[in-house]
């Protein structure tokens, strides 16, 4: 049996007991055994461990939704009483149209129909001046918010330099290159040769989604990012919020913009908070 | 649909030790604020230590159900994660204040029974720094080498699942990205203890 999967064997606790006592035998006399050994314990250690982190962070984002449901179920429940209290104030007002009339007459008559009619129909009473709604951003507007707030992700992680080079042909390898050297063109161009296998990888499509941005497609580009937050498998999940929100900017889809920012800024663990904050005081 | 509440506890195995993962937010759903309030008759603590405590008996579960060491469970679901949950409080929380209340899960909790048998081999990362240590040469993986070696380790899949998944002509194919992603992941860990030491 090989050295290395011995060592794998070892971990996977498939050996037999002699086989296990011969490893601890040789760890026990050759320091390099040891220390391979010792290195592959913390090479299984950091798989589980970042592991871990992104399944806690899958239910970290389910129990954020089941505390802060953005379905319609809590407005609902929050419109219920003012809605009432609205009914109620027309029940009232109408019984008051009703009555009046009756009580200022000697003799109570039938109420004709004209001073039915005269009763001012709701629709069409002057409406209250409303208070002027801030000026909505013109198109260049938003534009000119989107650039200055839209920088392309990136962190050291992203950097191939300290990736190895063996699988630096493969196609996802060379995207992650181009994303790294800017070059988007080349990217959302190569995306498009790549098997099913590669595309459905999120982490990919965040990238490509950022080209888009870059690019100007942020419809194109929205469309992903709506998807990576969907599958939430991605570890940019939560730079993809931020992401979208920008995505809607640039398509001049300013309530979805806010709706997004007010979120990320309402979450303080989420990635960006400051920024949003900063973004949506702008558009305000 | 529904579907998460009628899933009984064989199915949920069945699903996860399947690969599919996505039962975990259904399960972990399922009993989470019964959990919280199950919780905080017992312990005057902040709500996000019972979310911790929540999230690390998902966890475990699953951890035990893919490697296999968990294929039926001797109590109901709900007892198993409680307990689970009650014990990392326990563990993690010594100073918090507790309060005296019991049922079948703090029974299970405080017994000798075994809920979560450790993995033999597991190695914990030790000394300051070493957890961060692992988790930046991960993080340093191209995330096709970290997510198939996430699925060979963590998710316990088989080299033939792998290949099926990821498309790849052979087995053999399979086997050898997986161990230059491996190589290349132990190479990254002794660069980062030697700096560390030097």
């Amino acid at each position: 049996m090989e050295k290395q999967e011995l060592i794998e064997r070892y971990f996977d606790g498939t050996l037999s007991t002699e086989e296990q006592a011969d490893v601890r035998r040789q760890m026990a006399g050759d320091p390099a055994f040891r220390a391979e050994v010792e290195l592959h314990g913390l090479a299984l250690a950091a798989i589980r461990q970042e592991a871990t982190a992104r399944l806690r962070a899958r239910l970290a984002q389910k129990g954020r939704e089941l505390d802060d449901p953005v379905a319609g179920e809590t407005r609902r429940r929050r419109w219920w009483p003012a809605a009432t209290g609205v009914l109620l104030v027309a029940v009232l007002l109408l019984a008051w149209w009703f009555w009046k009339p009756a009580a200022e007459a000697p003799i109570p008559p039938p109420p004709p129909a004209p001073e039915i009619q005269s009763v001012p129909p709701v629709q069409t009473a002057p409406a209250p001046a409303r208070p002027a709604e801030p000026a909505r951003p013109a198109v260049a507007d938003t534009r000119r918010l989107f650039a200055g707030a839209f920088r392309p992700y990136r962190d050291d992680s992203l950097d191939p330099a300290v990736r190895g080079t063996r699988e630096g042909d493969t196609p996802p390898e060379r995207i992650e290159r181009l994303y790294w050297e800017g070059d988007c063109r080349a990217l959302v161009a190569l995306f498009d040769s790549l098997d099913t296998r590669a595309r459905d990888d999120d982490d990919l499509q965040f990238r490509r989604a950022n080209c888009l941005l870059d690019m100007g497609r942020s419809k194109e580009a929205a469309k992903i990012l709506e998807s990576v937050i969907r599958n939430d498998r991605s570890r940019f999940v939560g730079q993809a919020y931020w992401y979208l929100a920008l995505a809607y900017l640039h398509a001049g889809d300013l309530r979805e913009t806010k709706v997004l920012l007010r979120r990320i800024s309402a979450d303080s663990s989420a990635a960006r908070q400051p920024e949003a904050r900063k973004l949506l005081r702008a558009i305000d | 649909m529904g579907r998460s509440r009628h899933l009984d506890t064989e199915t949920i195995i069945l699903a996860i030790s399947a690969g599919k993962t996505d039962v975990m937010e259904e399960l972990y759903a399922r009993y989470r604020s019964d959990f919280f309030r199950w919780a905080a008759k017992r312990f005057d603590a902040p709500r996000q230590d019972f979310e911790d405590a929540w999230q690390e008996a998902v966890v475990a579960f699953y951890s035990q159900v893919v490697s296999g060491r968990l294929v039926a469970l001797q109590c109901d679901m709900r007892c198993w994660l409680f307990a689970v949950a009650f014990r990392s409080l326990l563990n993690g929380k010594r100073k918090m204040k507790r309060i005296l209340w019991k049922d079948s899960a703090d029974l299970i909790a405080r017994s000798d029974a075994i809920l979560i048998a450790p993995h033999p081999m597991d190695v914990q990362p030790e000394g300051h720094g070493a957890r961060e240590m692992l988790q930046v040469a991960m993080r340093a993986m191209s995330s096709q080498c970290r997510e198939m070696l996430e699925q060979r380790y963590f998710c316990e899949k088989s080299i033939g699942e792998i290949q099926v998944e990821w498309q790849h002509s052979s087995a053999n194919t399979t086997s050898v990205i997986l161990s230059r992603c491996l190589k290349r992941l132990k190479e990254l860990i002794q660069t980062a203890r030697e700096a560390k030491s030097s």
